[in-house]
């Protein structure tokens, strides 16, 4: 109970801090334009946001806005999602970083290892993003011509501009051949409909994303639909087994998870001490008189 | 490339607009450095490894230094529009190279009934700039105000949900539904920029520079295997941080290489909008 406890209040301070943090920090990227507003002594065209050039990519933000926290927030841990949020770049940088990360620590997903590998790839990640963004604004700044310098150089342009493309192949192949069940039906799909709106001139730019992860859900539904049929069918046939030999069913599945156990000690789930069941039990009896007092307050 | 050659009439780049620059950097510095001490303290109450620590963070250095210098990079996309410094606001937090241009186009077509093109070649006033900036900040407000007020709501929720196994009655039978969903958003991703490349060729195949992002992804994911080869087979365990770097860098190359080739020797690229523009008005104003 104690432990229980304090995870849930360390969680409720990593969302408190990173509410904080991300509060204070959209304040100040959002007063930007107020300062400007402030400095040059004029007003924005509000006319602007009346128009379809700037409606649809607002809407379209709006949707990416909603759907990426409920995406992303599996990946990249509690504390990963504040900065994340307010540092950016996430599909083409942070969650790759991150993926990268956990596959190095080898740590077990959702596990708080997990969350303070992500944390720390996020943070590291955002810390040399902003210092080499620095170093080209300034050399911008400094370095007469350099913008007409890095417009004249085509092939920079060229490279750099499928960078994305390349942190992408680099880490996406291994993750394709470990899952060939869940990636080659997607490929197949998500191809197929790509030719098909390029030959149609029709570009639907990063929505390929959530396209993709849909594709790819899908399939991971069904892939789990299917598993789930033949445990089911692999229970029918041990208890038909279990049966025949005069066993009971329950003692099969315990002799299997013994077994289970014995294979993978580390994770057999660690046995509560008498203490921890004294406690747990305490704190039980301590909650329902308290639930009684409320209500009776309540009614009163 | 968009052309950087614009006409303002006042100067983009003011003190102050370096000054709010300077407080973003120093509040994501001091926000990523808080973060970067915190989870260390964190790893050693756990007891974590860790050289494993310090292999990930110096993993994540190398791993970001390619893709940071393409964002820097795009500073220059957005100069002519905006000058350096809000570029650069804009790029070292919430968004990304494309949503700035596509918002900075967006707002470039309501001001002046063009593209952003055009709009550079016109004169750009203060109040087009505070314009611009008005219309790049807003809508990316969205993805932090939902983690700010509804994360903490539904995170435990997908927390439980990640935790639990999809069938099979015994431990270790089933397929962890956190693991599934990793593997989902992450393929899909893979996919998402596989179908933008696929798309590009099917749009205009006859142009070499249509290929360069399918390239990119082919020649990566193969100069990865042969490091795998070489981690896993040879022993060389010290390329294990550099080998997604290695593998990026040698990508770029291959399509840095091909473009220069290209324009040396005048093989089809698509055509730059703004020679189209030129010629179009030339054709105008001959007839």
């Amino acid at each position: 109970m104690k432990k229980i406890k304090t995870i849930a209040d360390r969680n409720s301070r990593m969302h408190l801090i990173g509410r904080l943090w991300l509060g204070f920090g959209m304040l100040l990227i959002c007063t930007i334009p107020l300062w400007l507003c402030l400095y040059y002594d004029v007003e924005p065209m509000w006319e602007v946001f009346a128009s379809g050039a700037v409606i649809s990519p607002m809407i379209l933000m709006a949707l990416s806005g909603i759907a990426e926290p409920i995406v992303y927030s599996p990946m990249v841990g509690v504390n990963g999602m504040y900065l994340s949020f307010l540092t950016g770049n996430l599909s083409n940088l942070k969650i790759p970083c991150v993926v990268k990360a956990q596959e190095i620590a080898g740590t077990k997903r959702g596990s708080e290892e997990d969350e303070v590998i992500a944390t720390l790839a996020v943070a590291v990640s955002s810390l040399v993003t902003i210092l080499i963004i620095g170093v080209i604004v300034l050399c911008l700044a400094v370095v007469p011509d350099l913008t007409q310098k890095i417009d004249d150089a085509k092939y920079l342009d060229a490279a750099f501009g499928c960078v994305v493309y390349a942190l992408f192949g680099s880490l996406g192949g291994k993750y394709i051949i470990k899952n060939p069940k869940l990636a080659i039906g997607p490929i197949i799909i998500v191809v197929i409909l790509s030719v098909v709106l390029g030959i149609r001139d029709l570009d639907p730019g990063s929505a390929y994303l959530f396209v993709g992860i849909a594709v790819c859900l899908v399939f991971a539904i069904w892939q789990m639909l299917r598993e789930k049929k033949k445990l089911r069918e692999r229970d029918e046939l041990r208890r038909l087994e279990a049966i025949a030999s005069g066993m009971s069913y329950e003692k099969v599945v315990a002799i299997e998870t013994a077994q289970y156990y014995d294979a993978h000690p580390e994770k057999k789930p660690a046995e509560e001490t008498a203490a921890e069941i004294e406690e747990e039990a305490v704190a039980e009896a301590v909650n329902e008189a308290v639930k009684i007092v409320e209500s009776d307050t309540h009614e009163e | 490339m968009i052309s950087t050659l614009s006409a303002f009439t006042f100067n983009p780049d003011s003190p102050l607009i370096y000054g709010l620059y300077g407080a973003v950097v120093v509040f994501v510095v001091a926000m990523s450095l808080y973060y970067i001490v915190h989870s260390l303290r964190r790893a050693k109450a756990l007891k974590m490894d860790m050289g494993k620590i310090k292999k990930v963070i110096s993993t994540s250095v190398t791993f970001s230094i390619l893709p940071a210098i393409g964002i820097g990079i795009g500073v220059v996309t957005l100069i002519g529009a905006i000058g350096i410094a809000l570029p650069a606001i804009r790029l070292s937090v919430i968004g990304s190279l494309q949503y700035e241009s596509m918002m900075a186009d967006g707002a470039a077509s309501a001001i002046i009934d063009g593209s952003l093109r055009d709009f550079i070649n016109s004169e750009i006033s203060k109040q087009d700039f505070v314009t611009i900036a008005t219309v790049m900040t807003i809508p990316i407000v969205t993805g932090p105000l939902v983690v700010i007020f509804f994360y903490k709501k539904f995170q435990p929720k997908v927390q439980m949900l990640s935790a639990k196994t999809g069938g099979g009655g015994v431990p270790g039978s089933g397929i962890n539904i956190g693991d599934m969903l990793f593997k989902v958003v992450f393929i899909g991703m893979i996919l998402g920029y596989l179908a933008m490349s696929m798309t590009s060729i099917a749009s205009g195949a006859g142009y070499l520079d249509n290929y360069y992002n399918f390239i990119a992804i082919i020649i990566a994911a193969v100069c990865m295997y042969i490091c795998d080869l070489l981690i896993e087979r040879c022993g060389m365990k010290w390329l294990d941080s550099f080998s997604t770097p290695l593998s990026m860098l040698i990508a770029m190359a291959v399509v840095a290489v091909i473009s220069y080739f290209s324009y040396e020797n005048g093989w089809p690229l698509k055509p730059d909008p703004d020679e189209v523009a030129a010629a179009a008005n030339i054709i105008a104003a001959v007839m």
